[in-house]
């Protein structure tokens, strides 16, 4: 009205009623309340989940941060513990979900976590298992990919690694640098045809251009996020410098009570635009598996290695 | 009715209700002949020689079904036996990637019976002896997620919680954990196997189990008094158990004069120092000089007859089987020598009389009922119980002598 008032014959006689004056613009959101709304969309996927050493069923869901949408489950196991600690571990985490049927569910594929959020509930994924539960041995690691694992912990290139990386390509098990010296980040990252994941990224410990390596690789560097919004932020700027904004992730946070949301809203504070947040928050983790999956398809072909 | 007549007949028999074979043993001879290089040993060509098995030996002989063992020896331990068990897993699902035309895999009585419709052979997985998952529950549910259909609960050796045919007594049959383990195997719908357990397991098992069981590969005691077979008054509790025992062809448990021989045999590799199942070139050279004066007794399939025979006096014509143990002994009975030779045994039990319905049950239906009961039974328990994570050093704690 106020805009055809304004061509009207009559406009110059005083406005009747305030109703009628253009409304206020909402006041800006601030960076949190920015930083809610975009997570409560975008949930994350968090690289790195801990089995609780206890399954009180009082304790029945394990904390998490709220905005959590898909969690690997790791089954990494004491030096000791071998192949029957990492089975042992598996058949406690399938337990855990089963347990939990309303808010967890076990998935394995980049399909069936985009359905468990679209049901409501948080997808588990099984892994990474760690380097030595291996054992050297192609055939355990078939096992523990037929058995729900979407993810191996590489940490040292040896002889075995060049060979095992290719099978993992094949059959569609994600490679995780984490924790792996910056040699064996460079070899593998020479074998691997799929992006890398670093479930627990320290970012801190590799240089600027294995980040940019990694970058290349379409790696996903999934960082641990605390109390410190700014310390966080920094560690992600780096790595959004050196790697792109595609190779962002989460991999958990040791203030679950607090969340994400302080960090996302530095993030805005800083620039980051609402696109990058979402790859931080799941698209890119997402985005590695899938074409880990869409990779071991066109491999399976091939026959199984020695 | 001539002999060719009635092995014809076998073979058209066998055409509509093939053979479900309880045990073959071709995985291992896999890892040990050309350490599971499938280039260098393809079952695809003629193997006869090297192995008892191959596929066109497999069609020959009417098989439509087949346990493929992924056995691991006893003398591996701990994470070693279970690793090595995953190795066996892993060539049986190679061979099915591999020759996916004639082999199907196979996780259920449904899947055997669409396997049987497409003409392929089904194929499952059976492991062999307790030893395969160390005293965890949690390693038993993972074999089977593995597709692992049933365990043997022991092989040659006790393990900490069942007793086997040939070794000492030591638990008594199942321990407290054993009990758990078999009520395990049940919930998750894994078979439990009752070849090379001793007597006692078998009686305690039978007990335990809400499900019914399998002898993968064992004969009757009664007419063959060894061990590795089975007593009459266990083959009794099948028909209210719904079981079925698969008889087995390995000559040395099944023919008295083979089991004389063998113990001879053995008398005399141990009277030089060495051990009995030693297969170094020294032992072989002694034994293949004891051979030489001491004709190996054969078995035929008259004599795998005559155990079915009694079998199914014990037990009934519902529950009884065949488990060749291809592959998996050095001697086989003539006619029966390789997976070609079951239309053998077919004529020889025609020519006893044997109508083609029971025919039919034996080599066939029994086995596939028994699976497809026990995943009756699966289900029941799943829908009603959690899976246990009992600790056989809790169950089994040694009770103190001086406990009041």
């Amino acid at each position: 009205m106020a805009d055809l008032d304004d061509h009207s014959p009559f406009s110059a006689a005083p406005a009747a009623v305030g109703a009628l004056d253009p409304p206020e613009p909402p006041p800006p959101l601030d960076e949190t309340a920015r930083a809610r709304a975009l997570l409560a969309a975008q949930p994350v996927v968090e690289g790195h989940t801990e089995l609780p050493r206890a399954l009180d069923p009082e304790d029945l869901p394990p904390v998490r941060a709220e905005e959590a949408g898909a969690q690997f489950w790791s089954l990494h196991v004491e030096a000791d513990e071998g192949v029957i600690g990492t089975l042992r571990r598996i058949d406690s985490v399938r337990a855990l979900v089963a347990a939990c049927p309303e808010d967890l569910r076990l998935v394995y594929t980049t399909s069936e976590m985009a359905h468990a959020g679209n049901c409501g509930r948080v997808a588990a994924l099984l892994g990474p298992v760690g380097w030595p539960a291996l054992g050297g041995s192609a055939a355990t690691l078939r096992a523990y990919h037929a058995l729900g694992v979407r993810a191996v912990n590489l940490t040292r290139f040896d002889r075995f690694a060049r060979d095992a990386v290719r099978e993992m390509n094949r059959l569609g098990l994600a490679v995780d640098l984490s924790g792996a010296d910056q040699d064996t980040v460079r070899r593998t990252l020479a074998v691997t045809r799929a992006p890398a994941l670093l479930t627990r990224a320290a970012p801190e410990t590799l240089p600027d251009d294995v980040l940019r390596l990694l970058g290349e690789n379409g790696a996903v560097c999934m960082v641990t996020v605390t109390d410190d919004p700014a310390a966080d932020a920094d560690v992600l700027d780096r790595v959004r410098t050196e790697a792109g904004p595609r190779s962002t992730g989460i991999s958990h946070t040791t203030a679950p009570a607090l969340g994400y949301v302080p960090l996302f809203a530095e993030l805005l504070r800083r620039g980051w635009p609402a696109q990058e947040l979402v790859g931080l928050a799941h698209a890119n983790a997402t985005r590695a598996l899938r074409e880990t999956e869409f990779l071991s398809r066109t491999n399976r072909i091939r026959p199984a290695a020695a | 009715m001539s002999a060719a007549d009635r092995l014809a007949e076998a073979r058209e028999l066998l055409t509509a209700h093939p053979v479900v074979d309880g045990h073959n043993d071709l995985p291992w001879a896999l890892r040990e002949h050309v350490r599971y290089d499938l280039d260098r040993m393809d079952i695809g060509a003629d193997q006869t020689g090297a192995l008892h098995t191959d596929l066109a030996r497999m069609r020959a002989g009417g098989v439509g079904a087949q346990f493929w063992s992924v056995y691991v020896p006893c003398r591996l331990a701990g994470d070693d036996a279970v690793s090595a068990t995953l190795e066996q897993i892993d060539i049986v699902d190679q061979l099915l990637e591999r020759y996916a035309g004639d082999l199907a895999p196979a996780l259920t009585a449904d899947d055997m019976e669409a396997a049987r419709k497409q003409g392929r052979i089904a194929s499952l997985k059976g492991a062999e002896g307790g030893h395969s998952i160390n005293n965890s529950l949690a390693t038993l549910r993972a074999l089977h997620a593995l597709g692992v259909r049933y365990m043997t609960l022991t092989h040659n050796d006790n393990n900490d919680w069942a007793d086997s045919a040939t070794d000492e007594p030591g638990v008594g049959g199942l321990s407290a954990f054993g009990r758990v383990v078999v009520r395990e195997m049940n919930r998750s719908g894994m078979l439990v196997d009752l070849s090379h357990v001793a007597a006692t397991t078998m009686r305690d098992a039978l007990d335990a189990s809400t499900a019914p069981v399998i002898f993968s590969h064992s004969s009757s005691r009664a007419v063959c008094d060894h061990p590795r077979n089975i007593p009459d008054d266990v083959l009794e509790r099948l028909p209210a158990n719904g079981g079925v025992a698969m008889a087995t062809f390995v000559p040395k448990f099944i023919l008295p004069a083979a089991v004389e021989w063998t113990a001879r045999a053995d008398d005399n590799l141990r009277a030089h120092g060495f051990d009995h199942l030693d297969t170094t070139a020294e032992a072989m050279k002694l034994h293949r000089a004891f051979e030489e004066e001491n004709p190996r007794p054969i078995a035929t399939a008259a004599t795998v007859a005559d155990h079915l025979d009694h079998m199914r006096e014990a037990a009934g014509i519902d529950h009884i089987g065949i488990g060749g143990d291809y592959d998996g002994t050095a001697f086989t009975p003539a006619g029966l020598d390789d997976v070609a030779g079951y239309p053998n045994l077919i004529a020889e039990l025609l020519h006893r009389g044997w109508s083609h319905p029971d025919l039919a049950k034996l080599t066939w239906s029994n086995a596939v009922r028994t699976l497809r009961d026990a995943e009756s039974v699966s289900r029941d328990l799943t829908s009603r119980t959690a899976p246990s994570n009992a600790t056989i050093d809790v169950l089994d704690a040694a009770v103190p002598a001086d406990a009041p």
